[in-house]
């Protein structure tokens, strides 16, 4: 068969589930939210524009956001520089490094629910192992950390944090293996020191790679969900939403059943996370074509 | 390998349902018995050994009894099961059977018909004089009866006997008393209530008592009902919010129990760290389970009144945990009521009392002593009340429900004055009175 013809024709199938299961529900909470659906066995009535209205006014939804850009910033500067630290220490042959690469990369493979219960008893307000800790040098000492409204996500996030930055590092490992060597000896015949040779070779080499983790940071913390839906109920919801956890709330929890306005607070999520990705995704492209690594020249 | 596909996609389909639990008397057909032709799907929540065995078994002895009748049980966590229930009504596949706690919720399937109407059924047999009548009102939508109830419990002010007398105190008999007591056990390094409010019901139930204490069931249902221009941010509700402010002032609970799950709680009421404990009757069960000795220092005594409030101390909060419904949509309704009789048979009654349970349904005399004492104890409270104050999440309309506990949680948290919380109740209810008609 021509392969200008086979080759879609290979591809429809995945198009097809592709289409059924992601697709279709994209469609669907379009039209949805169109509608006034106030509980699940109610009558959808259709109402144009107006759940977006109200969610333009809904405080709830501005402060999510706020988190959310929040979460970003915290990724992009506390996980990256992390990730890449530990990477780059963990890439000199130390003792014990396949245990220090396991450790840090263990909470990646722990199943979110166990995390969140985990950290829970670790943030318990008197017994739990921080507020324990604080007490050897201040007795008594006692802190709300998961019910504090002010410093609740903050505390999330480190817990956030400390869950992704292993995976980043075996990210910037797997590029530090990629660097030849060569340029190495060649720096070190040139008289640089382990400092300029990171700071020129190693840092400039890694570029590419902080491009695809500091992406997967930003969507993640765009459409980030489970650990805050898991570990912030203690603190109103002004100060707990994130967009996700807020789109299910209205949707799903609590028997609320708000289907069309959540599914407008979903296009929403859409329009946004597509406002911040295109534009990187460009940005890459351009890089493409004839820098490939995105290195400099 | 021609029987390979089948058999191939039995072991997948038995992969997936795994996770829903099938009971294994359901899994094999039983030899000499005709194939089934009916088949029932029944959902409810009691996913935890005791009550969980005793639904099974009246199960199987409706199956013996109706031998061409197969009975699916479903088993969900709590939460879990609200947010399916509420979609699967919604895209028209609900169980044949379902589980309910009455009131708003399942007022809101009874108005747009997603539940049958048993009053008939009930008619019949005396089937409903078998039934505490207040219970059976929980269930009761404009005089049309939607569910039967299985299980009653109640809220009492639970304390611990032992720390009581160690300190030379009586358990509070006034509001004045609780603050008191919150005094003595804080300068003891005694938390004087325990309490873990991260999945926001256990805290309501502070505000519950206090509003009805402050302003009276009747204010309660006229407001929830939008009857008598009653509202939600009557005085009552707002003093109700300055006295449980006043209780987080006067130190009553432990630091951060906002943020704490509501087992923490238990273990810290159990482990004697904690001297009062506004708890369901289930817990009881739960500490039966956990550390049985403990029962012998668990003693209750109803929420104490508030000076110059209109409530009776008499009322108890409580409400129905447990209740079977019919779906509208049920091809074999009379099936299925019959299945509802088994699920409220007397030998039902005697096991739900067995393990600590109050039951909805009028026990013998021989059944009620297998109550453990404590539990016997809050039954004599419930059984001396005035009036049964219904629990909001479980009266109320869903919104307004998460809303009542939003608000109060911020009361607990000091994010919401009293009259902030009680303002946003009144304009939720507001708005919500556009949306649904009043059950």
């Amino acid at each position: 068969m021509n392969r200008r013809l086979a080759t879609p024709l290979y591809l429809l199938p995945a198009l097809a589930v592709y289409g059924l299961f992601v697709l279709t529900p994209i469609a669907e909470s379009f039209r949805l939210s169109l509608f006034r659906w106030p509980f699940p066995s109610a009558q959808p009535v259709f109402c144009g524009l107006r759940n977006f209205a109200d969610l333009l006014r809904d405080a709830v939804f501005w402060k999510a956001c706020q988190h959310n850009a929040a979460l970003l910033l915290m990724s992009l500067a506390v996980q990256l520089p992390a990730a890449i630290a530990l990477a780059v220490l963990l890439h000199y042959p130390t003792r014990g490094r396949t245990l220090f690469r396991t450790a840090f990369f263990a909470p990646m493979v722990m199943p979110t629910a166990a995390i969140a219960v985990l950290w829970q008893f670790i943030y318990a307000p008197e017994q739990g192992l921080l507020s324990r800790l604080i007490a050897l040098v201040r007795p008594g000492f006692a802190y709300p950390w998961l019910a504090d409204p002010r410093t609740t996500l903050l505390w999330i996030f480190v817990t956030i944090c400390w869950r992704y930055i292993g995976f980043h590092m075996v990210l910037y490992m797997a590029a530090l293996g990629a660097i030849p060597e060569e340029l190495y000896e060649a720096a070190r015949l040139d008289g640089a020191g382990e400092w300029q040779a990171c700071r020129y070779i190693t840092l400039p080499m890694l570029r590419p790679m902080i491009g695809i983790s500091a992406t997967l940071s930003i969507i993640g913390s765009l459409k980030y969900f489970d650990l805050v839906y898991l570990m912030a109920g203690g603190v109103p919801e002004e100060s707990r939403e994130l967009m996700a956890t807020y789109i299910y709330r209205l949707a799903f929890d609590e028997y609320q059943g708000r289907f069309g306005y959540g599914s407008a607070a979903a296009v929403m999520l859409f329009v946004i996370a597509l406002l911040v990705i295109v534009p990187l995704q460009a940005r890459s492209r351009r890089r493409s074509p004839d820098n490939p690594t995105g290195t400099a020249p | 390998m021609r029987t390979l596909p089948p058999l191939a996609c039995a072991s997948v389909a038995a992969l997936l349902l795994g996770c829903g639990k099938p009971p294994a008397d359901t899994a094999s057909p039983k030899a000499g018995a005709p194939p089934a032709t009916i088949t029932l799907s029944f959902w409810h929540i009691m996913n935890y050994s005791g009550p969980e065995e005793i639904l099974a078994e009246a199960v199987q002895r409706f199956e013996h009894a109706y031998p061409d009748t197969r009975v699916e049980i479903q088993a969900f966590e709590n939460d879990a099961y609200k947010t399916k229930l509420a979609i699967e009504m919604a895209s028209g596949t609900p169980p044949d059977i379902l589980f309910t706690w009455g009131g708003g919720p399942l007022a809101q399937f009874a108005a747009s018909g997603h539940v049958a109407d048993l009053t008939e059924a009930l008619s019949r047999d005396g089937w409903r004089d078998r039934f505490i009548d207040q219970a059976l009102g929980i269930c009761t939508v404009r005089g049309r009866v939607f569910a039967v109830p299985l299980d009653l419990s109640a809220v009492v002010l639970w304390y611990n006997r032992e720390l009581m007398q160690a300190h030379g105190v009586k358990p509070p008999e006034t509001y004045d008393d609780l603050l008191d007591l919150c005094g003595v056990f804080h300068r003891a390094r005694i938390t004087p209530f325990a309490l873990g409010n991260m999945k926001q019901w256990p805290g309501a139930f502070y505000f519950i008592y206090l509003a009805n204490r402050c302003g009276g069931t009747e204010l309660f249902l006229d407001a929830a009902d939008g009857r008598g221009g009653a509202t939600f941010d009557a005085s009552p509700f707002v003093e109700a919010g300055e006295r449980l402010q006043r209780l987080v002032q006067a130190h009553a609970f432990p630091v951060g129990f906002n943020g704490v799950d509501v087992g923490m709680a238990r273990s810290r009421f159990l482990q004697e760290d904690a001297a009062m404990y506004l708890m369901g009757t289930w817990m009881v069960a739960r500490a039966q389970a956990e550390k049985a000795d403990f029962l012998a220092k668990l003693d209750c005594v109803p929420f104490p009144g508030v000076p110059g409030g209109k409530g009776s101390s008499r009322t108890v909060v409580g409400g129905v945990n447990c209740g079977f419904a019919v779906a509208g949509r049920c091809p074999h309704p009379e099936r299925a009521i019959e299945l509802l009789r088994f699920l409220t048979a007397p030998e039902v009654v005697e096991a739900w009392c067995r393990i600590g349970r109050i039951p909805a349904l009028r026990p013998t005399p021989e059944a009620e002593a297998l109550l453990p004492e404590p539990t016997a104890k809050a039954l004599a409270l419930l059984k001396a009340a005035d009036a049964l104050q219904p629990y909001y999440d479980q009266y109320l309309t869903p919104r307004l429900a998460a809303e009542h506990k939003k608000t109060t949680q911020g009361l607990f948290a000091g994010t919401l004055t009293p009259a902030e919380a009680a303002a946003r109740m009144a304009a939720c209810a507001r708005e919500a009175g556009q949306e649904h008609p009043p059950p």
